[in-house]
Protein backbone atom coordinates (compact mmCIF):
# COMPACT_ATOMS: atom_id res chain seq x y z
CA UNK A 1 0.00 0.00 0.00
CA UNK A 2 1.29 3.53 -0.60
CA UNK A 3 0.07 6.15 1.18
CA UNK A 4 1.32 9.84 0.00
CA UNK A 5 3.96 10.91 2.94
CA UNK A 6 1.63 14.19 2.77
CA UNK A 7 -1.62 12.45 3.89
CA UNK A 8 0.67 10.57 6.69
CA UNK A 9 1.99 14.35 8.08
CA UNK A 10 -1.54 14.98 8.32
CA UNK A 11 -2.70 12.35 10.48
CA UNK A 12 0.00 12.22 12.84
CA UNK A 13 -0.22 16.21 12.52
CA UNK A 14 -3.94 15.50 13.88
CA UNK A 15 -2.84 13.11 16.11
CA UNK A 16 -0.31 15.25 18.14
CA UNK A 17 -2.73 18.28 18.24
CA UNK A 18 -5.42 16.21 20.05
CA UNK A 19 -2.94 14.84 22.09
CA UNK A 20 -1.74 18.26 23.31
CA UNK A 21 -4.85 20.88 22.30
CA UNK A 22 -3.12 22.81 20.34
CA UNK A 23 -1.68 23.46 16.77
CA UNK A 24 1.26 21.51 15.47
CA UNK A 25 4.38 22.60 13.89
CA UNK A 26 5.64 19.97 11.34
CA UNK A 27 9.27 20.46 11.96
CA UNK A 28 9.38 21.26 15.81
CA UNK A 29 11.65 18.63 17.04
CA UNK A 30 9.32 15.92 18.87
CA UNK A 31 10.81 16.20 22.36
CA UNK A 32 9.12 19.75 22.10
CA UNK A 33 6.12 18.20 21.33
CA UNK A 34 6.08 16.09 24.32
CA UNK A 35 6.78 13.09 22.62
CA UNK A 36 8.94 10.51 24.09
CA UNK A 37 9.11 6.81 22.86
CA UNK A 38 6.35 5.37 23.52
CA UNK A 39 4.07 7.85 22.82
CA UNK A 40 5.52 7.76 19.04
CA UNK A 41 5.55 4.10 19.37
CA UNK A 42 1.88 4.56 20.09
CA UNK A 43 1.33 7.15 17.34
CA UNK A 44 3.07 5.07 15.26
CA UNK A 45 0.05 2.52 16.21
CA UNK A 46 -2.45 5.08 15.63
CA UNK A 47 -1.15 5.39 12.31
CA UNK A 48 -1.42 2.02 11.60
CA UNK A 49 -5.27 1.67 12.55
CA UNK A 50 -6.18 4.62 10.41
CA UNK A 51 -4.72 3.35 7.29
CA UNK A 52 -4.95 -0.62 7.99
CA UNK A 53 -1.17 -1.63 7.37
CA UNK A 54 1.63 -2.46 9.71
CA UNK A 55 4.72 -0.72 10.84
CA UNK A 56 7.29 -1.92 12.25
CA UNK A 57 8.75 0.25 14.37
CA UNK A 58 11.92 -1.96 15.77
CA UNK A 59 14.09 -0.52 12.95
CA UNK A 60 13.75 2.83 13.55
CA UNK A 61 16.55 5.15 13.61
CA UNK A 62 17.61 8.20 15.29
CA UNK A 63 17.19 10.33 12.49
CA UNK A 64 13.80 9.44 12.16
CA UNK A 65 12.62 10.83 15.62
CA UNK A 66 13.69 14.59 14.43
CA UNK A 67 10.44 15.79 13.65
CA UNK A 68 7.13 14.51 12.41
CA UNK A 69 7.93 14.92 9.02
CA UNK A 70 10.86 12.48 9.45
CA UNK A 71 8.59 10.15 11.24
CA UNK A 72 6.07 10.57 8.57
CA UNK A 73 8.81 9.61 5.97
CA UNK A 74 10.07 6.71 8.05
CA UNK A 75 6.03 5.61 8.25
CA UNK A 76 5.98 6.18 4.29
CA UNK A 77 9.13 3.79 4.07
CA UNK A 78 7.97 1.33 5.98
CA UNK A 79 4.49 0.77 4.55
CA UNK A 80 5.94 0.10 0.78
CA UNK B 1 -8.04 32.34 38.80
CA UNK B 2 -6.67 30.30 41.21
CA UNK B 3 -7.50 26.44 40.95
CA UNK B 4 -5.59 25.28 43.87
CA UNK B 5 -7.72 24.40 46.90
CA UNK B 6 -6.79 21.40 49.19
CA UNK B 7 -9.82 20.68 51.01
CA UNK B 8 -11.25 17.73 53.64
CA UNK B 9 -14.18 16.70 51.32
CA UNK B 10 -11.74 16.96 47.88
CA UNK B 11 -9.11 14.74 49.70
CA UNK B 12 -11.46 12.25 51.42
CA UNK B 13 -10.71 9.73 48.41
CA UNK B 14 -8.96 6.54 47.98
CA UNK B 15 -5.93 6.31 46.76
CA UNK B 16 -5.49 5.94 42.89
CA UNK B 17 -4.00 3.42 41.34
CA UNK B 18 -0.90 4.07 41.04
CA UNK B 19 -0.58 5.84 45.10
CA UNK B 20 -1.34 2.12 45.65
CA UNK B 21 1.16 0.52 44.21
CA UNK B 22 4.12 2.95 46.08
CA UNK B 23 1.82 2.40 49.26
CA UNK B 24 2.54 -1.23 48.89
CA UNK B 25 6.17 -0.76 48.20
CA UNK B 26 6.23 1.11 51.57
CA UNK B 27 4.93 -1.39 53.41
CA UNK B 28 7.13 -4.19 52.13
CA UNK B 29 10.18 -1.64 53.19
CA UNK B 30 8.82 -0.89 56.18
CA UNK B 31 8.32 -4.29 57.11
CA UNK B 32 11.95 -4.90 56.55
CA UNK B 33 12.83 -2.25 58.94
CA UNK B 34 13.59 -0.01 56.00
CA UNK B 35 12.58 4.26 56.74
CA UNK B 36 9.81 3.45 53.31
CA UNK B 37 9.01 4.51 49.76
CA UNK B 38 10.73 7.96 50.52
CA UNK B 39 12.32 10.33 47.84
CA UNK B 40 14.49 12.84 48.77
CA UNK B 41 16.58 15.85 47.72
CA UNK B 42 19.05 17.62 49.70
CA UNK B 43 19.90 21.38 48.71
CA UNK B 44 23.19 23.31 49.29
CA UNK B 45 21.77 26.54 50.35
CA UNK B 46 25.54 27.95 51.09
CA UNK B 47 25.70 30.52 53.70
CA UNK B 48 22.27 30.93 54.33
CA UNK B 49 20.70 31.86 57.84
CA UNK B 50 18.70 28.06 58.54
CA UNK B 51 16.33 29.63 61.11
CA UNK B 52 15.15 32.31 58.53
CA UNK B 53 14.68 29.56 55.78
CA UNK B 54 13.41 27.45 58.35
CA UNK B 55 10.69 29.97 59.33
CA UNK B 56 10.24 30.73 55.44
CA UNK B 57 9.01 27.35 55.02
CA UNK B 58 7.09 27.21 58.07
CA UNK B 59 4.92 29.87 56.82
CA UNK B 60 4.86 28.96 53.21
CA UNK B 61 0.78 28.62 52.39
CA UNK B 62 1.96 25.01 50.20
CA UNK B 63 3.74 23.78 52.85
CA UNK B 64 1.26 24.26 55.60
CA UNK B 65 -1.22 22.51 53.42
CA UNK B 66 0.06 19.83 52.25
CA UNK B 67 1.87 18.77 55.03
CA UNK B 68 -1.51 18.40 56.78
CA UNK B 69 -2.25 15.30 53.88
CA UNK B 70 -2.46 11.67 55.63
CA UNK B 71 -3.58 8.42 54.69
CA UNK B 72 -6.02 6.58 57.07
CA UNK B 73 -7.99 3.29 56.69
CA UNK B 74 -11.69 2.58 56.48
CA UNK B 75 -13.55 -0.32 56.69
CA UNK B 76 -12.17 -3.52 55.33
CA UNK B 77 -8.80 -1.77 55.65
CA UNK B 78 -8.66 0.39 52.06
CA UNK B 79 -6.15 3.07 52.22
CA UNK B 80 -8.09 6.65 51.91
CA UNK B 81 -6.30 10.07 51.90
CA UNK B 82 -7.88 12.48 54.53
CA UNK B 83 -6.28 15.85 55.76
CA UNK B 84 -5.59 16.71 59.87
CA UNK B 85 -7.49 19.44 61.25
CA UNK B 86 -4.47 21.28 62.38
CA UNK B 87 -1.41 22.10 60.09
CA UNK B 88 1.43 19.92 61.74
CA UNK B 89 5.35 21.25 61.68
CA UNK B 90 7.10 19.62 59.36
CA UNK B 91 10.32 21.64 59.26
CA UNK B 92 13.03 20.40 61.70
CA UNK B 93 16.33 22.32 62.04
CA UNK B 94 18.95 20.28 63.07
CA UNK B 95 22.26 21.69 64.37
CA UNK B 96 25.22 19.33 62.87
CA UNK B 97 28.86 19.85 61.65
CA UNK B 98 28.90 16.59 59.97
CA UNK B 99 27.29 16.80 57.15
CA UNK B 100 27.46 13.16 56.23
CA UNK B 101 26.77 12.04 59.39
CA UNK B 102 23.26 14.35 59.79
CA UNK B 103 22.36 12.80 56.14
CA UNK B 104 22.76 9.22 57.60
CA UNK B 105 20.84 10.01 60.25
CA UNK B 106 18.24 11.30 58.61
CA UNK B 107 18.00 8.43 55.65
CA UNK B 108 17.27 6.35 58.34
CA UNK B 109 14.00 7.64 59.63
CA UNK B 110 10.71 7.55 58.86
CA UNK B 111 8.05 10.03 57.71
CA UNK B 112 5.99 8.11 59.98
CA UNK B 113 3.17 9.96 61.83
CA UNK B 114 4.64 12.87 60.74
CA UNK B 115 3.02 12.84 57.31
CA UNK B 116 4.22 12.70 53.79
CA UNK B 117 5.76 15.53 53.41
CA UNK B 118 9.18 17.07 55.94
CA UNK B 119 11.91 19.34 55.70
CA UNK B 120 15.53 19.07 57.55
CA UNK B 121 17.33 21.95 57.64
CA UNK B 122 21.06 21.35 58.83
CA UNK B 123 22.63 24.59 60.54
CA UNK B 124 25.94 23.73 59.84
CA UNK B 125 27.57 27.35 60.91
CA UNK B 126 27.87 28.63 56.96
CA UNK B 127 26.75 25.56 55.19
CA UNK B 128 23.00 25.52 55.26
CA UNK B 129 21.54 22.56 53.68
CA UNK B 130 17.85 21.37 53.54
CA UNK B 131 16.45 17.85 52.90
CA UNK B 132 12.80 17.83 51.64
CA UNK B 133 11.47 14.27 51.84
CA UNK B 134 8.57 13.45 49.93
CA UNK B 135 6.60 10.22 50.42
CA UNK B 136 6.42 8.24 46.85
CA UNK B 137 2.60 7.25 47.92
CA UNK B 138 1.87 10.92 47.45
CA UNK B 139 3.89 12.53 44.71
CA UNK B 140 5.87 11.23 41.73
CA UNK B 141 8.97 12.80 40.06
CA UNK B 142 6.91 15.61 38.44
CA UNK B 143 5.08 16.20 41.46
CA UNK B 144 8.02 16.63 43.35
CA UNK B 145 9.20 18.83 41.00
CA UNK B 146 5.58 21.22 40.98
CA UNK B 147 5.15 20.61 44.80
CA UNK B 148 8.83 22.75 44.71
CA UNK B 149 8.20 24.97 42.47
CA UNK B 150 4.80 25.97 44.50
CA UNK B 151 6.52 26.41 47.68
CA UNK B 152 8.92 28.86 45.74
CA UNK B 153 5.81 31.08 44.76
CA UNK B 154 3.84 30.87 47.57
CA UNK B 155 1.24 29.24 45.48
CA UNK B 156 -0.03 26.73 43.07
CA UNK B 157 -2.54 27.42 39.99
CA UNK B 158 -3.40 23.76 38.72
CA UNK B 159 -5.61 21.54 40.13
CA UNK B 160 -4.42 20.31 43.43
CA UNK B 161 -5.56 16.63 42.20
CA UNK B 162 -5.99 14.80 39.04
CA UNK B 163 -9.62 13.69 38.37
CA UNK B 164 -10.77 10.12 40.01
CA UNK B 165 -9.34 7.01 39.10
CA UNK B 166 -12.88 5.48 38.56
CA UNK B 167 -13.38 2.30 39.71
CA UNK B 168 -12.78 -0.51 37.37
CA UNK B 169 -15.55 -1.96 35.26
CA UNK B 170 -15.86 -5.50 34.22
CA UNK B 171 -13.44 -5.25 31.21
CA UNK B 172 -10.83 -3.36 33.13
CA UNK B 173 -11.23 -6.55 35.35
CA UNK B 174 -10.35 -8.60 32.59
CA UNK B 175 -7.41 -6.70 32.17
CA UNK B 176 -6.56 -6.98 35.31
CA UNK B 177 -6.55 -10.74 35.59
CA UNK B 178 -4.42 -10.69 32.12
CA UNK B 179 -1.67 -8.48 33.67
CA UNK B 180 -1.67 -10.41 37.03
CA UNK B 181 -1.15 -13.75 34.63
CA UNK B 182 1.70 -12.19 32.68
CA UNK B 183 3.17 -11.07 35.92
CA UNK B 184 3.37 -14.25 37.44
CA UNK B 185 4.66 -15.58 33.73
CA UNK B 186 7.22 -13.45 33.95
CA UNK B 187 8.30 -13.11 37.39
CA UNK B 188 9.28 -15.46 40.05
CA UNK B 189 11.44 -16.55 43.18
CA UNK B 190 14.02 -17.13 40.79
CA UNK B 191 14.94 -13.96 39.53
CA UNK B 192 18.63 -12.44 40.06
CA UNK B 193 19.09 -10.51 42.98
CA UNK B 194 21.47 -8.90 44.65
CA UNK B 195 19.88 -9.03 48.15
CA UNK B 196 21.14 -10.96 50.77
CA UNK B 197 19.53 -11.99 53.97
CA UNK B 198 19.93 -10.12 56.78
CA UNK B 199 20.26 -6.81 54.68
CA UNK B 200 17.47 -5.13 56.57
CA UNK B 201 17.29 -1.96 58.56
CA UNK B 202 20.29 -0.19 57.00
CA UNK B 203 20.23 3.08 55.72
CA UNK B 204 20.82 3.26 51.84
CA UNK B 205 24.01 4.74 50.28
CA UNK B 206 24.48 6.77 47.12
CA UNK B 207 27.14 7.22 44.46
CA UNK B 208 26.87 10.05 42.17
CA UNK B 209 27.63 9.31 38.54
CA UNK B 210 27.61 12.65 36.57
CA UNK B 211 28.63 12.99 32.99
CA UNK B 212 29.94 16.15 31.07
CA UNK B 213 27.57 17.58 28.27
CA UNK B 214 31.03 16.54 25.46
CA UNK B 215 30.50 12.93 27.58
CA UNK B 216 26.99 12.45 27.48
CA UNK B 217 27.19 13.36 23.64
CA UNK B 218 29.67 10.31 23.28
CA UNK B 219 27.06 7.97 25.31
CA UNK B 220 24.21 9.28 23.16
CA UNK B 221 25.90 8.48 20.24
CA UNK B 222 27.42 4.62 21.37
CA UNK B 223 23.47 4.44 22.50
CA UNK B 224 22.22 5.10 18.84
CA UNK B 225 25.26 2.79 16.81
CA UNK B 226 24.51 0.09 19.34
CA UNK B 227 20.42 0.04 18.75
CA UNK B 228 18.94 2.33 21.68
CA UNK B 229 17.21 4.48 19.07
CA UNK B 230 13.59 4.11 20.34
CA UNK B 231 14.51 4.36 23.99
CA UNK B 232 18.22 5.62 25.60
CA UNK B 233 16.67 4.21 28.89
CA UNK B 234 16.55 1.06 27.76
CA UNK B 235 20.74 1.02 26.92
CA UNK B 236 20.73 2.29 30.56
CA UNK B 237 18.95 -0.94 31.80
CA UNK B 238 21.05 -3.05 29.49
CA UNK B 239 24.21 -1.71 30.86
CA UNK B 240 22.98 -1.77 34.59
CA UNK B 241 21.64 -5.46 34.00
CA UNK B 242 25.17 -6.50 32.65
CA UNK B 243 26.75 -4.75 35.71
CA UNK B 244 24.41 -7.26 38.09
CA UNK B 245 24.83 -10.17 36.75
CA UNK B 246 28.85 -9.52 36.27
CA UNK B 247 28.52 -9.06 40.32
CA UNK B 248 26.51 -12.64 40.69
CA UNK B 249 28.73 -14.31 38.93
CA UNK B 250 31.80 -12.49 40.96
CA UNK B 251 29.91 -14.51 44.15
CA UNK B 252 29.27 -17.75 41.94
CA UNK B 253 25.84 -17.88 41.49
CA UNK B 254 25.21 -15.85 38.40
CA UNK B 255 21.04 -15.61 37.86
CA UNK B 256 19.04 -17.45 35.82
CA UNK B 257 17.24 -14.38 34.60
CA UNK B 258 16.34 -10.67 35.76
CA UNK B 259 12.99 -9.06 35.85
CA UNK B 260 13.15 -5.46 36.52
CA UNK B 261 10.64 -2.46 35.85
CA UNK B 262 10.28 1.24 34.44
CA UNK B 263 8.00 3.36 35.35
CA UNK B 264 6.09 5.43 32.97
CA UNK B 265 4.94 8.64 33.15
CA UNK B 266 0.93 8.88 32.23
CA UNK B 267 0.42 12.47 32.61
CA UNK B 268 -0.30 15.18 29.89
CA UNK B 269 2.46 16.10 27.72
CA UNK B 270 1.11 19.91 28.57
CA UNK B 271 0.24 22.09 30.92
CA UNK B 272 0.72 22.51 34.40
CA UNK B 273 -0.18 18.71 35.59
CA UNK B 274 -1.77 18.25 38.77
CA UNK B 275 -0.07 18.96 42.74
CA UNK B 276 -0.46 15.60 44.25
CA UNK B 277 -0.54 12.22 44.07
CA UNK B 278 0.93 9.64 41.08
CA UNK B 279 0.02 9.32 37.17
CA UNK B 280 2.32 6.72 36.54
CA UNK B 281 2.34 2.82 35.36
CA UNK B 282 5.26 0.51 34.74
CA UNK B 283 6.99 -1.02 32.44
CA UNK B 284 8.65 -5.05 33.45
CA UNK B 285 11.58 -6.16 31.45
CA UNK B 286 13.01 -10.21 31.67
CA UNK B 287 16.40 -10.66 30.56
CA UNK B 288 17.53 -14.07 30.35
CA UNK B 289 21.01 -15.46 31.00
CA UNK B 290 22.20 -15.44 27.34
CA UNK B 291 21.07 -11.73 27.22
CA UNK B 292 23.17 -10.51 29.95
CA UNK B 293 27.28 -11.63 28.69
CA UNK B 294 26.52 -8.22 26.01
CA UNK B 295 24.46 -5.17 26.72
CA UNK B 296 24.05 -5.48 22.58
CA UNK B 297 22.17 -8.65 23.09
CA UNK B 298 20.18 -7.29 26.23
CA UNK B 299 19.70 -3.89 24.64
CA UNK B 300 18.17 -5.99 21.62
CA UNK B 301 15.69 -8.25 23.66
CA UNK B 302 14.81 -4.82 25.57
CA UNK B 303 13.66 -3.50 22.26
CA UNK B 304 11.47 -6.13 21.51
CA UNK B 305 9.67 -6.69 24.90
CA UNK B 306 9.61 -2.44 24.92
CA UNK B 307 7.40 -2.66 21.65
CA UNK B 308 5.46 -5.50 22.68
CA UNK B 309 4.34 -3.96 25.73
CA UNK B 310 2.93 -0.83 24.13
CA UNK B 311 1.54 -2.39 21.21
CA UNK B 312 -0.29 -4.66 23.61
CA UNK B 313 -1.15 -1.68 25.66
CA UNK B 314 0.45 -3.11 28.80
CA UNK B 315 0.84 0.09 31.05
CA UNK B 316 -3.11 1.00 30.53
CA UNK B 317 -3.54 -2.39 31.41
CA UNK B 318 -0.97 -2.08 33.89
CA UNK B 319 -3.27 0.72 35.50
CA UNK B 320 -6.35 -1.33 35.64
CA UNK B 321 -4.05 -3.79 37.88
CA UNK B 322 -3.02 -1.00 40.31
CA UNK B 323 -7.17 -0.19 40.10
CA UNK B 324 -8.02 -3.54 41.04
CA UNK B 325 -5.31 -3.67 43.50
CA UNK B 326 -7.03 -0.80 45.94
CA UNK B 327 -10.34 -2.94 46.28
CA UNK B 328 -9.72 -6.27 47.90
CA UNK B 329 -8.57 -5.24 51.67
CA UNK B 330 -4.94 -3.80 52.79
CA UNK B 331 -3.24 -7.49 53.79
CA UNK B 332 -4.67 -9.42 50.51
CA UNK B 333 -3.34 -6.57 48.19
CA UNK B 334 -0.29 -6.75 49.72
CA UNK B 335 0.12 -10.89 49.49
CA UNK B 336 -1.41 -10.42 45.59
CA UNK B 337 1.66 -7.46 45.05
CA UNK B 338 4.05 -10.46 46.44
CA UNK B 339 2.98 -13.03 45.12
CA UNK B 340 4.74 -13.40 41.58
CA UNK B 341 8.11 -12.32 43.07
CA UNK B 342 7.28 -14.41 46.53
CA UNK B 343 8.76 -11.25 47.74
CA UNK B 344 11.76 -11.11 46.12
CA UNK B 345 10.22 -8.01 44.19
CA UNK B 346 12.82 -7.36 41.52
CA UNK B 347 16.22 -7.58 40.60
CA UNK B 348 16.71 -4.06 40.62
CA UNK B 349 14.58 -0.72 40.39
CA UNK B 350 15.41 2.11 37.73
CA UNK B 351 13.70 5.29 36.86
CA UNK B 352 14.13 8.24 34.75
CA UNK B 353 13.73 11.48 36.09
CA UNK B 354 14.18 13.03 32.69
CA UNK B 355 15.01 16.53 32.25
CA UNK B 356 16.48 18.29 35.65
CA UNK B 357 16.29 21.52 34.48
CA UNK B 358 12.79 21.68 35.87
CA UNK B 359 14.35 22.03 39.02
CA UNK B 360 13.73 25.48 41.00
CA UNK B 361 16.78 27.09 40.92
CA UNK B 362 16.10 29.07 44.92
CA UNK B 363 14.98 27.07 47.42
CA UNK B 364 12.65 29.06 49.95
CA UNK B 365 14.30 31.73 48.46
CA UNK B 366 17.52 31.37 48.79
CA UNK B 367 19.74 30.44 45.61
CA UNK B 368 20.46 26.67 45.72
CA UNK B 369 24.48 25.43 45.15
CA UNK B 370 23.62 21.77 44.09
CA UNK B 371 21.35 18.88 44.80
CA UNK B 372 21.77 16.09 45.74
CA UNK B 373 18.96 13.69 44.40
CA UNK B 374 18.54 10.48 46.59
CA UNK B 375 15.74 8.18 45.40
CA UNK B 376 13.95 5.02 47.66
CA UNK B 377 16.15 2.07 47.75
CA UNK B 378 13.73 -0.67 48.09
CA UNK B 379 15.02 -3.64 49.68
CA UNK B 380 14.83 -6.16 48.29
CA UNK B 381 16.12 -5.34 45.47
CA UNK B 382 18.31 -2.99 47.38
CA UNK B 383 19.56 -1.57 44.46
CA UNK B 384 18.33 1.49 42.58
CA UNK B 385 19.81 3.14 39.57
CA UNK B 386 18.12 6.86 38.29
CA UNK B 387 18.93 8.88 35.54
CA UNK B 388 18.58 12.34 34.10
CA UNK B 389 20.08 15.63 32.80
CA UNK B 390 20.98 18.57 33.93
CA UNK B 391 21.92 21.31 31.39
CA UNK B 392 22.55 18.42 28.62
CA UNK B 393 24.90 16.33 30.95
CA UNK B 394 23.50 12.53 32.02
CA UNK B 395 23.51 11.95 35.73
CA UNK B 396 22.98 8.54 37.43
CA UNK B 397 22.02 8.45 41.14
CA UNK B 398 22.95 4.70 42.12
CA UNK B 399 21.41 3.64 45.71
CA UNK B 400 22.40 0.87 47.17
CA UNK B 401 21.88 -0.97 50.77
CA UNK B 402 24.81 -1.91 52.03
CA UNK B 403 24.73 -5.72 52.30
CA UNK B 404 23.24 -5.81 49.02
CA UNK B 405 25.99 -4.57 47.05
CA UNK B 406 29.18 -3.79 49.17
CA UNK B 407 31.21 -1.14 48.85
CA UNK B 408 34.05 -2.73 46.85
CA UNK B 409 31.49 -4.29 44.63
CA UNK B 410 29.40 -0.51 44.24
CA UNK B 411 32.90 0.88 43.22
CA UNK B 412 33.80 -1.71 40.42
CA UNK B 413 30.22 -1.72 39.43
CA UNK B 414 29.99 2.32 38.88
CA UNK B 415 33.25 1.81 37.59
CA UNK B 416 32.21 -0.49 34.43
CA UNK B 417 28.12 0.78 34.00
CA UNK B 418 30.46 4.10 33.44
CA UNK B 419 33.47 2.30 30.99
CA UNK B 420 30.06 0.43 29.59
CA UNK B 421 28.59 4.33 28.63
CA UNK B 422 31.65 5.64 27.25
CA UNK B 423 32.68 2.56 25.42
CA UNK B 424 36.07 2.85 27.22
Amino acid sequence: MTVPQEDLLLVLRDLVAKRNGGPVVDDAPLETLGLDSLSVIELLMAVEDHFGVRIPVEGIGAGDLRDLRSLAAYAQHQMH
Amino acid sequence: MPRWSLSAPEMDRPLSGPDHFHWLVHRAMRAHGQAGNISRMRFDLGAADAADVAATLRTNPVVQAVGRVRWCFRWPLLPRWRLTEDAPDVVHVHRADDGEAWLSQRLREPLGREGLLRFDVRDGAGATQVLASFHHALFDHQGMLNLLHAVEAGAWHGPAMPSLDRAPGPGAWREAVACAAAAFRTAGPRLGSLWVRGAAGEEPHYQVLRFTVEETARINARARAMGASLSRNAWYMAGVAHGVQAVLERRGRPAPYLWFSAPVDQRPPTGPGHLLTNLNSFLFFRLEREHLHDPGVALRALNVQLVEQVRSRFPQRYRSLLRAFRHPPAWLASAMFALPSLGRWSSFGHSDLGDLDRMPVTFAGRPVAQVLHLPPVPGPPGLCVVTGRERGALLMVIGRQGLALNEQEAGAFASSLRDLLLGT
